[in-house]
Parts: C-alpha cells; sequence; structure tokens
C-alpha cells in the first residue's frame, strides 16, 4: 500500500502511521502522545496545525511535524465505522478494533486485520 | 525483571526512606487535574519550593497519615520519561533520584485521569517501571460516571499490580481510600510486581512506545468500555474554536473579556492597596518622634527596627544568616541607627513605605490575570489558543504558546513571565521571556497619559493615535526582537507544535484561588526583598547629599518664589533634588541624553523610575517644583511641564521630546519587580542583565531616531 505524509492529507479520515521519519524532541514529543509506527490516526481536521485522535485523545501537530509522519489508507470498512462514529483504535500490529458502534458493527469488538 | 515477560516480584527494602519525613510525590500527564487532588489532599498548607539554579518550582505541602506527618510533592505534569520541558526533566530527575536537592519519593500517587485512562496508561507503564510503591488514581471518576465511562477497579488493580483508587477531586470524593492507601504505600518492604512490556511491533522493533502502548490498549480495552458518542461535545466546541479564523476570533474576543474584566475591576482593589500604604506611611510618620531625640535611646531602637526588617527580608527571600549577610545587616542597621530623626522618618516614609507600596499597587491586576488564566488553562481552552496562534506566532520564530504571555504581559509583564512557562522548549521560552517586558503594560499608561496631555491636549483623536501606536510600537518590537534572538544569540527553529487538546470540563474555583495566592505571594516576596533593597539605594541617591540648611536660593527659585508661581516647600524639594547625587548625574549624563531632547529634570526622572517606570510623573512633579501632590491633580503638572524652557529660551517639551520620551519609555526596561522575575525564571542574573541593556539600548536609539527625524521635521 503507498504511503504519504501526513501533512498532504486535505480531507477527514482514518490512517495508518508506517513511518516517522524525525528524530529528537520533535520525533518523541509525537510517539509519546501515540503518533508511532503502526497506530492508528484518525485526521479530524486537516490544516496547520492539525487535529487528530490517537489514543483516545485529541491532539493538536503543526504541518511542519506531519510532514515527516508518513501514513497509509485504513480499509474502507473501518473508514466507515468512523463515519457514523465508532470508536476506533489500533495496535501496533496492525489490529483495528472499532467498538461501540452505534450502528450495529459491534457493541464489543470487531477486529480487522489489515 | 523476567525475559519471558511474566510478572516478577520485588522487595523493596526502604532503601530510600531515610528521609525522616516520608515523602510522596503526584504524577501525573498535564491535564488529568492532579494540582487540584493536589490542593484537595493539602489545602492552602502546601508551599512553593525553589531551588538555587533551578527554575523550576516544586509545589509541596504537609498532610498527616495515621497520626504521622507526610510530605506530599505535586511533580510537574508528564507525558513520558523521555522529558523534553525543563519541568519534565525535573520531574523525572525526582523519580529517578538524580536531582540535585530532592531525593527519590519513599512512593508514589499515579493521578490518571478516568475519562481517558488509555492515554495515561503509557506514562503509568513508565511509572512502574521505576519500581516505587505507587497508589493509581482514577482522577475525575465523577466525569467518568457523568459520561457513562465504565472501569472495572478491581481488574484494573490487578492489571496495574497496584491500589487503585477512584477520586474525584472537585468534590472531595474518595479521598479517606486514597490518604489509607497512601498510608499503606508508606509501609517498608513492600511487595510490588512489575511486568515487561515487550513489543510484539511489526516494523518498529525495539520501540518502546509501541510496546508501552500495546500495554495500555490490552489494559483499557480489558477494563474501559466507553460509549461510542464520548467527546462529542469537546469536538462540536473545537470546530468552532480551532477553526482558522472563528478560532481567532474567539480567543481575541475572549481575551479582549478577559482584560475588561481586569482594568474595571482592579481600580478598587489598587485603591485600597494604595490608601492602606497611605495610611502604613502615616502610622510610621506617627511613631517617629516629631522633635530631637535622644541618640543613645534612639540608636538601639532604629537599629533594632531595621534589624527587623532585614530578619523579614532574609526569612522571605531564603537568605540565610552567614558572616555575610549578618554583617550587612548589622552594618546597615548600625548606620540606620544614626541617621538623624529627619532622614530616618524620610527613610522609612518615602524610602521603604512608597517605595514597596508603589510596586504591591499591580498586586490586584497580577492576581486578576492569574486567576483568569487559571480558570482558562483548567476549561482546556488555553490549548487551543496555543492551537490556533501557532501559524501567526511561527512568523517571528516563536510558538503558538508563546501569544498567551504575551497578551498577559499587556496588563503586566510579571505574570507574562511566569505564564511563559507553558513553552516547553527552553530556547523558546527564555525569548518569549526577554522580549515580554517591550509589551506595553499598564504601569506605562500614567507615562503615556502625561505626554498625550502634554503634546495634544486640544487634540482628542491625535491622542488616541499616539496612544495606539505606543501599543503598536510596543507590540512591534517585541516581535521584531524575537526574530532577531531568533537569528543570532538564540538561533534554532521553534519546536513545532505538538499539544493535546484536552477535553474541555468546568475550572476549577480553588485551584484558581490557590494560583492566586501562590503567584500573589511570590510577588510579595520580591517586593519585600529585591524591590525593598533598591528602593531605599534609590531614595539615598535621591535624598543625599543634603542641602546644606544655609544654602541660598538658587536664581530659578528665587524667581519662582518672587513671581509666586511656586512655595517655599516645593521650591526647597526642588532645589533638594538637584543637590543630591541624582541630580548631579542627571546633569553628569545631560551630554548623553541631549541628542534625546531630555534636559537633566528629564534624566533624573528617567533615573528614579528605573525600578518603576510611572515613578517618572511624580519625580518630573518633584524636580520641576510641583511637589509629589501636584502630579495628582489634573493639569497642573502638564501646564508646568508646558512651561519649561531650556537656557535658550525655547521650551524644552516639544512635540520631538515629546514623543522621544514616549519611545524610550515604550521600549526601556525600568521595571525591576520584573528583571527580578526573568532572573527567577531563567536562573541567572546573565539573562535578566541583556533584558535590560538591550531594551535601554533599543529605547535610546529609538528615541533617538524620533527626536532627530521629529527636529528635521521642524517639531522640535
Amino acid at each position: 500500500m503507498s504511503t504519504t505524509p501526513l501533512s498532504d492529507i486535505s480531507l477527514p479520515g482514518l490512517f495508518r502511521c508506517t513511518n516517522i521519519d524525525c528524530v529528537g524532541d520533535a520525533a518523541i514529543q509525537l510517539k509519546r502522545l501515540g503518533v508511532c509506527d503502526g497506530r492508528s490516526i484518525e485526521v479530524m481536521q486537516p490544516g496547520d496545525p492539525m487535529v487528530l485522535r490517537v489514543v483516545g485523545a485529541r491532539i493538536g501537530v503543526s504541518r511542519m511535524l506531519a510532514k515527516a509522519v508518513r501514513v497509509e489508507a485504513s480499509p474502507p470498512a473501518l473508514a466507515a465505522a468512523v463515519s457514523i462514529g465508532a470508536n476506533v483504535t489500533s495496535d501496533a500490529r496492525g489490529q483495528i478494533a472499532v467498538v461501540g458502534s452505534t450502528k450495529g458493527f459491534a457493541d464489543a469488538e470487531v477486529v480487522s486485520h489489515v | 525483571m523476567s525475559e519471558t515477560g511474566s510478572p516478577e516480584l520485588n522487595i523493596l527494602h526502604g532503601t530510600q526512606q531515610a528521609a525522616a519525613v516520608p515523602r510522596i510525590a503526584l504524577v501525573g500527564n498535564p491535564n488529568t487535574g492532579k494540582t487540584t487532588l493536589f490542593n484537595r489532599l493539602t489545602g492552602l498548607r502546601a508551599k512553593t519550593a525553589n531551588y538555587p539554579g533551578i527554575t523550576v518550582d516544586l509545589r509541596k505541602g504537609s498532610i498527616q497519615l495515621d497520626g504521622r506527618e507526610v510530605e506530599v510533592i505535586d511533580l510537574p505534569g508528564l507525558y513520558g520519561m523521555d522529558a523534553s520541558s525543563p519541568e519534565e526533566k525535573v520531574a523525572k530527575s525526582i523519580l529517578e533520584g538524580t536531582h540535585a536537592y530532592e531525593a527519590v519519593p519513599d512512593a508514589v500517587v499515579l493521578v490518571l485521569d478516568a475519562t481517558n485512562i488509555e492515554r495515561n496508561l503509557f506514562l503509568a507503564s513508565e511509572i512502574l517501571d521505576l519500581q516505587l510503591p505507587t497508589v493509581a488514581v482514577l482522577n475525575l471518576i465523577d466525569a467518568a460516571d457523568k459520561a457513562d465511562i465504565k472501569i472495572e477497579v478491581n481488574r484494573l488493580a490487578e492489571e496495574l499490580k497496584c491500589p487503585v483508587i477512584g477520586v474525584s477531586s472537585k468534590k472531595g470524593t474518595g479521598f479517606d481510600q486514597l490518604r489509607a492507601a497512601m498510608n499503606n504505600a508508606l509501609q517498608p518492604a513492600l511487595t510490588i510486581l512489575t511486568e515487561q512490556h515487550t513489543s510484539c511491533t511489526v516494523g518498529c522493533s525495539g520501540c518502546t512506545f509501541a510496546a508501552r502502548f500495546d500495554w495500555a490498549q490490552r489494559v483499557s480495552g480489558s477494563t474501559v468500555s466507553a460509549p461510542a458518542n464520548l467527546g462529542r461535545g469537546t469536538v462540536a466546541i473545537d470546530r468552532v474554536v480551532t477553526n482558522p479564523v472563528f478560532g481567532v476570533i474567539t480567543f481575541l474576543g475572549l481575551m479582549l473579556g478577559v482584560f475588561y474584566l481586569i482594568f474595571s475591576i482592579s481600580g478598587i482593589p489598587m485603591d485600597i492597596v494604595d490608601g492602606l500604604f497611605g495610611t502604613l506611611g502615616n502610622f510610621a510618620d506617627g511613631l517617629i518622634p516629631a522633635g530631637p531625640v535622644n541618640h543613645l535611646t534612639w540608636f538601639p531602637i532604629a537599629a533594632a527596627a531595621s534589624m527587623l526588617v532585614f530578619t523579614g527580608s532574609y526569612l522571605a527571600a531564603k537568605i540565610p544568616w552567614t558572616k555575610t549577610s549578618l554583617g550587612v545587616a548589622v552594618v546597615v542597621s548600625a548606620i540606620v541607627g544614626v541617621l538623624p530623626i529627619d532622614d530616618f522618618r524620610s527613610l522609612v516614609v518615602d524610602g521603604v513605605v512608597a517605595g514597596v507600596g508603589g510596586v504591591v499597587i499591580f498586586l490586584p491586576q497580577i492576581c486578576i490575570l492569574f486567576f483568569m488564566i487559571s480558570l482558562l488553562e483548567d476549561s482546556g481552552y488555553m490549548a487551543r489558543a496555543a492551537f490556533v496562534m501557532e501559524r501567526l506566532m511561527r512568523v517571528v520564530g516563536l510558538p503558538g504558546k508563546a501569544f498567551v504571555p504575551m497578551l498577559s504581559a499587556h496588563a503586566c509583564a510579571i505574570p507574562g513571565i511566569m505564564a511563559a512557562r507553558v513553552i516547553e522548549n527552553w530556547r523558546d521560552r527564555l525569548v518569549t521571556i526577554l522580549v515580554l517586558p517591550l509589551l506595553t503594560c499598564s504601569a506605562r499608561l500614567p507615562v503615556y497619559a502625561m505626554v498625550t496631555a502634554l503634546l495634544f491636549h486640544d487634540s482628542p483623536g491625535m491622542a488616541a493615535l499616539v496612544f495606539v501606536g505606543a501599543y503598536l510600537l510596543g507590540i512591534g518590537a517585541a516581535l521584531l526582537s524575537a526574530w532577531c534572538l531568533k537569528k543570532t544569540i538564540l538561533k534554532g527553529e521553534p519546536v513545532p507544535l505538538v499539544i493535546e487538546l484536552p477535553a474541555y470540563r468546568m475550572p476549577s474555583l480553588r485551584n484558581a484561588f490557590t494560583t492566586i495566592i501562590d503567584r500573589g505571594m511570590s510577588f510579595i516576596r520580591q517586593a519585600g526583598t529585591v524591590i525593598l533593597l533598591i528602593s531605599v539605594i534609590l531614595w539615598a541617591l535621591a535624598t543625599y547629599p543634603r542641602l546644606p540648611a544655609d544654602t541660598p536660593l538658587s536664581s530659578e527659585g528665587a524667581a519662582r518664589i518672587a513671581a509666586g508661581t511656586g512655595e517655599l516647600e516645593q521650591v526647597l524639594a526642588q532645589e533638594a533634588l538637584s543637590y543630591s547625587v541624582v541630580g548631579r548625574i542627571g546633569r553628569f549624563v545631560e551630554p548623553v541624553f541631549a541628542p534625546l531632547g531630555f534636559d537633566w529634570k528629564i534624566n533624573v526622572g528617567v533615573m528614579t523610575s528605573f525600578a518603576a517606570r510611572e515613578v517618572l510623573v511624580s519625580t518630573l512633579a518633584i524636580v520641576y517644583g510641583i511637589g509629589e501632590e501636584g502630579a495628582e491633580e489634573d493639569g497642573t503638572l502638564v501646564e508646568t511641564l508646558r512651561r519649561q524652557t531650556r537656557p535658550d529660551g525655547t521650551p524644552v517639551f516639544t512635540t520631538a521630546t515629546g514623543l522621544s520620551l514616549l519611545v524610550f519609555f515604550v521600549l526601556a526596561m525600568q521595571c525591576l519587580p520584573t528583571q527580578a522575575v526573568t532572573k527567577r525564571e531563567t536562573g541567572s542574573w546573565k539573562w535578566a542583565a541583556l533584558q535590560l541593556v538591550y531594551m535601554t539600548v533599543l529605547a535610546y536609539v529609538a528615541a533617538f531616531a524620533t527626536y532627530q527625524a521629529c527636529c528635521s521635521a521642524g517639531l522640535g
């Protein structure tokens, strides 16, 4: 699957982080807030800075830093789940869990392999 | 740790419990309500501890657990042990035992946000790895209940392998259980179970971040269930307040409201403070004998009073009684003891009381500003303010987080400098601190008012324009200075924004009041020490040498008496100031300031307002012979200034001189409390000195350019 810099994302959607291409404080700040390899990132508000949802929390990230984050699109089913308001989380192995959907995706947990 | 990743048993033998009073540290992510919890635990008994050479303060408080005293330390919030900000580094160093003055705590209270446990578990995993006796607190448990978040507390305790207590710091629920758990954690040889956080991450081998997030997700997934619509309210509000256009408008509107509040309600408490210092001055005046005194009986009284002031100052500044400090106190007190009674009266009333009072009068504004900032921070809004201002501030090389301190500095630079603590990157924080005093604070307003009334009394439009121009000049100079500093001595791109946008919540009034007390006391301590010292020095320079009693009046003074434009008392005060060290220096430096259009009398005003710029107005009133009271009478000072002429008969206060004076006071440091706070926040007088030097040079050059340009344009 092709990857793209997070800064190039212009529409809200669900993505998976494939690489963090920076080092130092900035990389550590990103990673400890949950933007690290393999994890799911929901772009809530594109722009500069952009609003992301990671590990259940919203974070603001400047475009300069978002350039260093490479992402790939998540499967359509999961993007659809996000669009109807399901809470989506993913672990670093690529297992993405949809929890508490309102339209029957799952009441407990649905696991999709990416 | 076990290589298999299974829990293993560790026994802690209480090696860190050597201190007489057991110590418990509160640790947690920012925005978990940790400080509210600390305030609830310790009440108003908390103190701010600071250390030599370390700019980060720690809040500490004593509590009673099972009849024994325990010290609770509120560590700065941190996202992980890979610390980046100075505050995080201090928290990390204490937890790891590398702090210069604080030992490893005997136990840790790990504060988790019950409304977002998964996010907090990343730090939790690192804290648990430290193998300190730990109690996990699910703070904001009431908010979690309200949001219908179900947490299996017992299962979470099994996963974390430490007690887990749900509390509401705001409502005070769960604190009995928390105190009991804290007490248990302090028992010796506590059994600790730890778990290795191995990573199975594909493509991220060895990445401890992924490993810990895996663990956090697993633990959170097995112990917490949250409704699908969690956080929708926050998202809806954020659509407006993080919008590039509406977000900026909202922010500016909010800050406008804050400033309106500050300026509309601070007048009453400021008048009260002014009145209190006036009463104190009169009271002190009444206590000092009016007539001649017996020096043998007076000496011990005056010297003891001086020693009492030294004791208070040393206590406030935490200066130990060494040979040097004791020697200074004894020598100065001996000198105070032999002062003539009138000089002693002047020292107490004009030097100590008026000097300190002139600065403390701004305490209400500072407190109200801190109160409002605390409420906005607690509500979660401040993160959005930094978010929306990020792009604009980046143009001058500063982060978005620098904007709130810059706005605060328009009331007073001191809270602005303290608010710069939100900027994680040390270099960005330093640049912000260095440029903040260029922004127009309220102490400049009397000077602006005087100059605009002097130049444009019959043109309100021009007066308003100049007033606004002065504000814009301050803003422009601050932004330009920041840009220059980032390109020269503090080189470096600003650290790009990565900021958590926490859920909105109702702010805590209790926290806000605690902040006021804490910051207010810090300011008063400054007033009782450095400001007191400089006030006394300035008083001495403006008082000595005394004008000999038999000195005839100067021709100018005699002419004023003859013409009926001045009373004898006013003329004598004018001549005494002229005769003093300050007066002599004013004349001596006249060639230096002449290119700015300043005569020696204005120079005296510049020097005496070194500690507090608003003093310029009252000094000019004295030096131009209308007495200090004259400064408070509408029009009197301005009329007097307008009449002043140079030896060649031309008026002193032309448009060129007025604008030059205005520009000088927009840009010059002229505020000792700010210098003291800069030293405190940067940990070094070096940065305070740089601030003083660059601002003074900038003020001089800009005032010079203004004067010369105006003269060239025929306004001189």
